[in-house]
């Protein structure tokens, strides 16, 4: 079980995380999002005790993160956000290196790191500083997963991942939450928790905005859609219901539409001949568009 | 300690100890295979063609007639300052900082070992391997002045000038720990580390030129090792050793605690 309370690790210029909260159980599978430099890996760092809070407690399985980090570190599997492996050394012998210092000798417990090796297509050969970004990703992974941890606490862990290798990553978490396995996921690319995450946490500045059901997340969440007609269509009806809408031409709109009255759009839409209807790609700060605005009219 | 990462800290940096195994045995060798058991004449004779000034800052100003005075002079007067200096810059800067500094400390923090065991296993490394240097060194002047002047050595002395170059060196080795230990950068690691010593060593040389300036040599800690003194049995070998040993378990403890409450960058 991971728990903060009132966590808070300031930096210069008023930025780093503020007197943070959350809580995720055994078992579950909790996604933390917020865009680049929200504080994400501020707080992934004080759970791995890299850094110590300057107010607050951070616990995993009720262990204290700074004191008792090497105890935390047996039974937790961790991809940074970034890996900086060392400089001259092969891929099998950093694996064996690390699962020395795990305390397991080398002939033992190999299966499961194989069958992540196979699963991920990691290439094994020649030394580190040659491999590209995503196999260095894939062996960020490897490394994390390789030990059967109980606690897995990962910072953007698709990061550089083909959409393939994405999608076995997350088969993986599936399969581990599974078994079980407590996760936290950090991420700015909402995908990624969706399939796998039965909480959110959001996070904005260094404040959790909302911690939230998955599902009333994807409720919150604004759609666009690029839509167009054949011929002009009748707009008092999107704004009778309430759509927002930009028109990019007599006949092309941007039709803006929250997540839970995608029916209501589909019902509007009928009326009229729609000759395109395509789904807009959104960043995360569109996505969460109501919570930060909330926020700003909070604050 | 952890004996995985120990095994790694030797196959990184065996490399490094063994240049200045080979470079130290090298320059020891040439200096025992120059002594001339007739008299030091022709030394003294070139020597008096340099400045006095520089002779004193080189500590060549008194040479003992006997081998073991010799090499105490020549070998145990300025190099084993500056060698050992450049390896200690070296490996302390490879050891902590430099790890710190691009990110891959943070693969060893994410085993199962706490801070405070990875940092002393890389101190204990830095120790050991000036520990290897010295045995070496001792027993390849044993070598080479028993194949070319046999029994003219004194071992017992040669003995003590190892034994004290040891503990003087684990000291700067310590000094470039700590700094490492310290500094999240290795620009500032690197600086700090070799900064100091490079003032002891200034204050030493300068300690010598003139009477004007020997009270800089109180200020230095190279000045606590004096090769002549411990060939004329003048220095107390004990005081010294307690000496550096003292030193150097504070800067290895300061090192160790600075370390294990800093907020790492990695």
């Amino acid at each position: 079980m991971i728990e903060t309370r009132d966590i808070t690790l300031k930096y210069s210029g008023n930025k780093g995380i503020f007197d943070l909260n959350f809580k995720v159980e055994k078992g579950e599978a909790f996604g933390y999002i917020g865009p680049k430099g929200a504080g994400k890996t501020s707080t992934i760092r004080v759970l791995m005790g890299l850094s110590h809070s300057s107010k607050g407690l951070a616990t995993i399985n009720g262990l204290n993160c700074f004191n008792k980090a090497a105890a935390i570190q047996k039974i937790t599997g961790y991809i940074p956000e970034e890996t900086s492996f060392f400089d001259g050394m092969r891929v099998k012998e950093y694996l064996n290196f690390i699962s020395r210092m795990r305390g397991s000798s080398r002939s033992k417990k190999t299966g499961l790191r194989d069958s992540l090796i196979e699963r991920f297509e990691l290439e094994t050969r020649g030394k580190i500083e040659n491999l590209s970004n995503d196999m260095k990703q894939k062996l960020a992974i490897v490394t994390a997963f390789m030990h059967d941890p109980e606690v897995l606490i990962l910072d953007e862990p698709t990061n550089g991942l083909d959409p393939l290798m994405q999608s076995r990553f997350v088969d993986l978490i599936i399969e581990e939450k599974r078994q079980g396995k407590t996760i936290l996921m950090a991420t700015h690319m909402f995908e990624n928790v969706e399939r796998t995450c039965d909480r959110v946490g959001i996070l904005k500045e260094g404040h959790i905005v909302a911690q939230d059901d998955i599902i009333q997340v994807k409720s919150a969440e604004i759609k666009s859609y690029f839509v167009r007609f054949e011929a002009h269509p009748n707009l008092e009806q999107l704004k009778k219901y309430g759509f927002g809408y930009k028109q990019f031409s007599e006949k092309d709109y941007e039709i803006l539409c929250q997540g839970d009255r995608i029916d209501a759009l589909v019902k509007v839409l009928s009326h009229e001949k729609v000759l395109v209807f395509n789904s807009n790609t959104q960043t995360l700060e569109e996505i969460f568009q109501k919570y930060y605005s909330k926020e700003a009219i909070n604050a | 300690m952890s004996i995985p990462l120990f095994l790694k800290d030797i196959k990184d940096n065996i490399f490094l100890l063994l240049i200045f195994v080979f470079l130290m045995s090298l320059y020891l060798g040439v200096i025992i295979y120059m002594y001339d058991p007739n008299g030091v004449g022709a030394l003294v004779d070139m020597l008096s063609l340099l400045p006095v000034a520089l002779v004193k800052a080189m500590r060549l100003s008194t040479i003992d007639s006997g081998l073991t005075g010799f090499i105490g002079s020549l070998f145990y007067g300025i190099i084993i300052y500056l060698f050992p200096m450049v390896y200690c810059i070296i490996l302390g800067n490879r050891l902590v900082a430099k790890w710190v500094n691009d990110g891959s400390f943070a693969c060893l923090l994410t085993t199962p070992n706490s801070r405070v065991k990875i940092i002393v296993t890389q101190g204990l490394y830095m120790v050991f391997s000036i520990i290897v240097l010295f045995s070496v060194l001792f027993l390849v002047g044993l070598a080479i002045s028993g194949y070319c002047f046999p029994g003219t050595l004194d071992k017992s002395v040669f003995f003590e000038l190892n034994l004290c170059a040891c503990l003087l060196t684990i000291t700067v080795g310590m000094i470039c720990f700590f700094f490492s230990c310290l500094f999240n950068d290795t620009t500032l690691s690197l600086g700090f580390g070799a900064g100091i010593l490079i003032i002891f060593f200034l204050f030493t040389i300068l300690s010598g030129i003139s009477d004007l300036t020997a009270f800089l040599g109180k200020y230095s800690l190279y000045n606590a090792f004096n090769s002549l003194a411990i060939v004329k049995g003048e220095a107390n070998i004990v005081t010294i050793c307690v000496g550096f040993l003292t030193i150097s378990l504070l800067l290895f403890a300061a090192g160790v605690g600075a370390f294990g409450i800093k907020r790492l960058p990695v």
